[in-house]
């Protein structure tokens, strides 16, 4: 029997039976059976090929979809295969499963007290700058222009508002409600009916004639 | 990128006369062929319609296919 040689079928399919279709691989099957070793044809849409040695092949790409989708292939179908040409592999995480043997203690090496020491370290020297921060705030020179400015600012304003307080306390709250009592019999004056003569009523405007008077009547529909 | 070897290589070459059902006989010249390391390939090629160049117009759509699929 003629050896079977993927690439030679599918070279032959692809030059003399360009339109690729179920039908024309039984064409190709019947017109030129030594490409197919002694093969048949089966699968559901009629698209695999099983030789006499139990390979199978998978001849149609996208064989269930439209014609222009399909192509003329020659896969060997694995039953053994164990997905390693998975194209959506996941990648090993960083998480592993924990060993049950394992026993977690406590850590034996000191590493927050050397994490806080490193911390301390960087701020050695750190003294001397806050000394000097110090120093220059006890030799504030400034005493002088800052009496200038509360005398010139805010001694005035001071006595401004000391002089607004006791003028408002020179006006007793007694003074304010006797007033506003006196606000009720003003009001109270507008509450009476309203008493004065009606206004002439207006003559009502002659409307004139009616524009369609002295016209011919509409002939009936 | 080097060229696939598609070199042919005749490795059977037969005349076949198959009775037809008129009682006619049907001609045909079998060959059986590699191109390069690809095959066997079998074409019978009738010998009352065409000339001796269709076998050879059938090597070339033949190497110009085995050209895509292995470049």
């Amino acid at each position: 029997m003629t050896p079977f040689d993927p690439s030679a079928l599918v070279a032959m399919l692809r030059a003399f039976y360009p339109a690729v279709s179920a039908a024309a691989f039984v064409l190709a099957r019947r017109e030129r059976p030594e490409y197919f070793a002694g093969g048949v044809i089966f699968g559901s849409k009629g698209d695999k090929l099983r030789l006499p040695d139990t390979r199978e092949f998978d001849c149609i790409v996208a064989a269930g979809g439209p014609a222009s989708g399909r192509s003329w292939q020659c896969s060997l179908i694995d039953p053994t295969a164990t997905g390693d040409d998975d194209p959506f592999a996941l990648e090993d995480g960083p998480l592993v499963p924990l060993d049950e043997d394992t026993t977690i203690g406590t850590r034996s090496e000191p590493g927050f007290e050397a994490l806080v020491a490193g911390e301390l370290d960087a701020l050695d020297h750190s003294d001397d700058r806050l000394a000097a921060a110090q120093q220059a705030a006890v030799e504030f020179d400034g005493v002088a222009d800052l009496e200038q400015a509360f005398g010139e600012f805010i001694e005035p304003a001071d006595e401004a508002h000391g002089a607004t307080t006791a003028a408002l306390d020179a006006d007793p709250i007694s003074d304010v409600l006797e007033a506003t009592a006196d606000h009720e019999r003003v009001i109270d004056a507008a509450l009476p009916d309203y008493d004065e003569p009606e206004p002439p009523d207006v003559p009502e405007p002659d409307p004139g004639d009616s524009p369609d008077e002295g016209k011919p009547e509409p002939p009936p529909f | 990128m080097p060229d696939v070897d598609l070199t042919l290589e005749l490795t059977k070459v037969t005349d076949e006369s198959v009775p037809q059902r008129d009682g006619a006989f049907k001609r045909h010249k079998t060959y059986v062929f590699y191109l390069g390391k690809f095959g066997p390939f079998t074409e019978r090629v009738p010998v009352d319609n065409f000339d001796d160049s269709e076998f050879m117009r059938r090597v070339e759509k033949l190497r110009s296919h085995l050209r895509m699929v292995h470049v």
